[in-house]
C-alpha cells in the first residue's frame, strides 16, 4: 500500500455485529406476516445524523427506544464503487428527487439505515456562532438553546466520532492543489475536519465507505443505541403520526421491499412517552402535513431553505489522481461571511461525466483525463425560500425552490474565485459549467464574462445536500412549528429533531449542526421522562436470553 | 420503454460514448449491455426519472429538422452530424431543451463510468472489481499497450 497507511490499524467494522435478528427487523423478516405491532417509551421516525443521535442519548439514558427507518441496512461489505448501485440502494428516489423553479435542482438524500450520513463525505462542522447569534437575536432562542450548551455537547460527539482534521497521509492530490491555490492567493483554509477512524483515502464516501472508516450513523449511534437495547424496523415507511388525547402516542408505518417497492404487513408502534420525527427537512414536513399536524402555523412545508452548490472543474498536466485521497478533505473559510464556502470533491467518474461540458468523442478524451482533472465545489448560503407540498393523485411530493437574485451572485463570485484558485494551482484548462461560458477556458478574461450575465439561476448546474427550515424552531407558535426543545407547539408529546427547525441556512455541512440541536432535544426530552417510568435497560444478551427468538416480532396474524 | 425506444436510445448513446475514440479509453457506449441496464433501471427507477430519460430521448429523435434542416429522425443522420444535433440541444437558450443531452448523457455515463473495464482504461487503481449486477457476467478483457488504439468490444453476453 502506498501514502504510508500500511501504518494504519484495520478498520472497524465490529459495531456491524450489533445489527441481529433482535435488533433489526426488515421487510424480509415480515412478508407474508400480519401487522406488526411494538411498543416502547420513544419512537424515533428515521436514522440519519438527528434520529440517531436521540436514539443513542435516549438509550443510553435508560429509555426505550424503537427507531423505524424506511430504507435498508446496507452493510459495509456491501458497499460498491459504482454509482448506479449505490444510487438504486441507498438514495432516495435515485437521486432524481428536484426541487423545481426556474432550474431544476438534485434534492439529494440518502435512505438507508444511517440516513445521508452513509453518501456524505463526513464533514464536520459546528454551527458557526454568528448563525446562532442571528436565530438569539431574530427568533429568540439565545437562552433556551444556549451556545455554551452546544459547545458541549459537540465537544462529546466530537470525541466519540473521532473527528479530526483530514490525515495528511491521505489528503491526494485534489486536496492538497486547493491548499497550494489558497496559499498561492492568501486565502484562509485548512484540512477538512471529518468523521473518520483509520481512512484509507479511498475517495468513495459518496457510495458509502468501503472501509468502514466513515464514522456514519449506521456505523456509530445506531450499533451504540441497539446495544443499548434500542431496536430499529428497517424498511418501514412511516405513513401517519397516531394521536390520542391530543397527544401523539405513536406510528404506523407499512413494510416496503427496498429494491421493488412490494408492500408488505403494517407497522404499528406505540409510545408511552414520544414521538420524535427526525425524518429530513424534506421528508418531516410531508409527514406532519399527512397528519394533520401544522394548521396552527401554517408553517409547516414553508420557509424550505437549501445550500445549493456547484462544482469547477480543472484540467492538470500533473496527475491528480481523483481516486485517491479523502473525498472533501481541504476547504477555504475564507469566504464564510459572504455565504459561500469552497471546498475540495472528487466525484467518482459516472459523476464527473456529468460536469464534463462536452459531447461525443471530446466527451471521451475527457473521461481519458480522468486522472488528470480536479474538481472543487463551491457551497451558498442561499437566502430564498421554497416549500414541500404531498403530491397529488398518487404522484411523489412536490419540491419548489428558486434561487433569489443575491443567491445566484454569490454563485457567480464563488465560481470566478474557484477558476481564479485553479489557475493558481497551475491548472491548464478549467470548465467553469455555467451556460454562456464558453465550456473550457484557459484565462480569467474569459471567466470575467460572468460577470456580464444576467442573475438567471439556470444558467448553474446546482445540486442541494443540505436542506433547512421545514418545521421552524422558535418560542412564538405563531411563527413557528416547534418550541427550542423541539416540542410541537401544537401536539404535545411529538418532537421534531431535524434540519427541519433550523430557522435559517448555516453556510457550512450541517451534520453536526444537526447532531448537535437533536442531542438537544432528546436530552431535554429524557429529562421529562422520570426513571421510574422507563423500561429498564436491556443488553442484546440479555434480551436473547429473556425471549424467544419468534417475540422480537410481535404480530397479529392476518 | 418500447423496445424501439431502447433500440433507439442505443444510437443516441452511441453517438455520446463512441467507440474508438481515444487510446487510452477505446470503449463505446455500444460495447455496454445497456439492454440489461434499461431492464434494470425499469425495475428499480422511480417513474420521474424514466419519464425524464424518455422524454429526452424523444426530444433529441425527432429535433433534427429544427436542428439542422434535416427532415429525419436522428438515427438517420451520420455521426457528425448526430452530434450537431446534441450541440444544437446544448447551446438552447431555452432551459429544458439544453438540459435534454445532459440528461440523457448523465444516464449513458452512470451505465458506462460504473464498469470496472472502464474504470481501469480510464487509470483508476485499485479498481472494485465487482461489476454492478447488471452487468454481472462481463469478461474483462485486459487492455494492453497492443490493444490500446483500436476498439476493443467488451465480452458479455448481452453486448452487441
Amino acid at each position: 500500500m502506498t501514502n504510508g497507511l500500511q501504518t494504519l490499524a484495520p478498520p472497524e467494522t465490529g459495531a456491524e455485529r450489533a445489527y441481529d435478528s433482535d435488533t433489526l427487523v426488515a421487510f424480509d423478516d415480515v412478508v407474508g406476516r400480519g401487522e406488526v405491532l411494538d411498543l416502547a417509551d420513544v419512537v424515533i421516525v428515521g436514522s440519519g445524523a438527528a434520529g440517531a443521535t436521540c436514539a443513542r442519548v435516549l438509550a443510553e439514558a435508560g429509555v426505550s427506544v424503537i427507531l423505524v427507518e424506511e430504507g435498508p441496512l446496507v452493510r459495509t461489505s456491501e458497499m460498491r464503487a459504482d454509482v448506479y448501485t449505490t444510487m438504486k440502494r441507498m438514495w432516495r428516489q435515485m437521486g432524481s428527487q428536484l426541487a423545481r423553479g426556474r432550474a431544476f435542482i438534485p434534492l439529494l438524500q440518502g435512505r438507508c439505515v444511517g440516513g445521508s450520513t452513509v453518501i456524505n463525505s463526513a464533514i464536520v462542522h459546528r454551527l458557526p456562532e454568528r448563525i446562532h447569534a442571528i436565530w438569539a437575536r431574530e427568533y429568540g432562542l439565545g437562552e433556551a438553546l444556549p451556545y455554551e450548551r452546544l459547545a458541549r455537547i459537540w465537544d462529546q460527539i466530537e470525541k466519540e466520532l473521532h473527528i479530526a482534521p483530514t490525515d495528511a497521509r491521505i489528503q491526494g492530490e485534489n486536496n492538497r492543489l486547493l491548499e497550494v491555490a489558497a496559499n498561492a492567493l492568501g486565502f484562509e483554509s485548512h484540512p477538512t475536519r471529518r468523521n473518520v477512524h483509520h481512512c484509507r483515502g479511498s475517495a468513495r464516501c459518496a457510495q458509502g465507505c468501503p472501509n468502514g472508516a466513515k464514522q456514519s450513523m449506521n456505523l456509530s449511534y445506531v450499533p451504540r443505541a441497539l446495544r443499548h437495547g434500542a431496536r430499529i424496523y428497517a424498511t418501514a415507511k412511516v405513513e401517519r403520526i397516531l394521536a390520542e388525547g391530543g397527544r401523539a402516542t405513536g406510528v404506523q408505518a407499512r413494510f416496503v421491499d427496498p429494491s421493488t417497492g412490494r408492500r408488505g404487513p403494517n407497522l404499528t408502534v406505540r409510545a408511552r412517552h414520544a414521538v420524535i420525527v427526525a425524518a429530513s427537512a424534506l421528508q418531516t414536513p410531508l409527514l406532519l402535513a399527512k397528519s394533520g399536524i401544522g394548521r396552527q402555523s401554517k408553517l409547516v412545508g414553508r420557509r424550505l431553505q437549501l445550500h445549493p452548490a456547484t462544482a469547477v472543474v480543472g484540467i492538470f498536466d500533473r496527475p491528480t489522481k481523483l481516486w485517491f485521497g479523502a473525498t472533501q478533505g481541504f476547504e477555504t473559510s475564507q469566504f464564510l461571511e459572504e455565504d459561500m464556502k469552497i471546498e475540495t470533491v472528487a466525484l467518482p467518474p459516472e459523476l464527473a461525466a456529468v460536469r464534463l461540458p462536452a459531447l461525443g468523442p471530446e466527451l471521451v478524451e475527457q473521461l481519458a483525463s480522468y486522472g488528470h482533472l480536479a474538481q472543487w465545489g463551491i457551497e451558498i448560503r442561499a437566502k430564498a425560500h421554497g416549500t414541500v407540498k404531498p403530491g397529488l393523485f398518487g404522484f411523489g411530493p412536490r419540491y419548489a425552490w428558486d434561487a433569489a437574485d443575491e443567491d445566484v451572485a454569490i454563485a457567480k463570485r464563488g465560481i470566478a474565485t474557484t477558476c481564479e484558485m485553479m489557475f493558481a494551482a497551475g491548472a491548464r484548462t478549467v470548465l467553469p459549467g455555467v451556460y454562456a461560458i464558453p465550456d473550457a477556458v484557459s484565462s480569467m478574461d474569459e471567466v470575467r464574462k460572468l460577470d456580464e450575465l444576467s442573475d438567471d439561476p439556470s444558467r448553474f448546474h446546482f445540486i442541494a445536500a443540505h436542506h433547512f427550515g421545514t418545521a421552524v424552531m422558535g418560542l412564538d407558535p405563531a411563527t413557528s412549528v416547534v418550541g427550542p426543545n423541539g416540542e410541537s407547539h401544537e401536539l404535545p408529546g411529538l418532537y421534531v429533531a431535524d434540519g427541519s427547525i433550523f430557522p435559517t441556512t448555516i453556510g457550512v455541512n450541517p451534520q453536526h449542526a444537526i447532531c448537535g440541536l437533536a442531542w438537544h432535544v432528546a436530552e431535554r426530552l429524557a429529562e421529562t421522562i422520570p426513571a421510574r417510568a422507563r423500561r429498564p435497560r436491556m443488553s442484546i444478551e440479555d434480551r436473547r436470553v429473556g425471549k424467544a427468538p419468534s417475540s422480537s416480532v410481535p404480530t397479529i396474524e392476518a | 420503454m418500447l423496445a424501439f425506444e431502447r433500440r433507439a436510445l442505443l444510437v443516441v448513446f452511441d453517438a455520446i460514448l463512441p467507440a474508438g475514440a481515444h487510446p487510452q479509453l477505446p470503449y463505446g457506449a455500444r460495447d455496454v449491455p445497456f439492454d440489461r441496464f434499461f431492464e434494470d433501471a425499469e425495475r428499480h427507477a422511480p417513474f420521474d426519472f424514466m419519464l425524464g430519460l424518455r422524454a429526452s430521448f424523444w426530444v433529441i429523435w425527432l429535433c433534427p429538422l429544427f436542428a439542422i434542416g434535416r427532415l429525419r429522425t436522428f438515427g438517420g443522420l451520420s455521426e457528425r452530424d448526430r452530434l450537431r444535433v446534441l450541440h444544437w440541444l446544448q447551446a438552447r437558450r431555452t432551459y429544458f431543451l439544453r438540459e435534454v443531452p445532459n440528461i440523457v448523457k448523465t444516464v449513458a455515463c452512470l451505465a458506462y463510468c460504473g464498469l470496472p473495464p472502464i474504470q481501469s482504461a480510464i487509470g483508476i487503481e485499485r479498481v472494485d472489481a465487482t461489476p454492478p449486477s447488471w452487468a454481472r457476467d462481463l469478461r474483462l478483457p485486459r487492455l494492453t499497450n497492443e490493444a490500446r488504439g483500436r476498439a476493443l468490444p467488451i465480452e458479455s453476453e448481452g453486448a452487441r
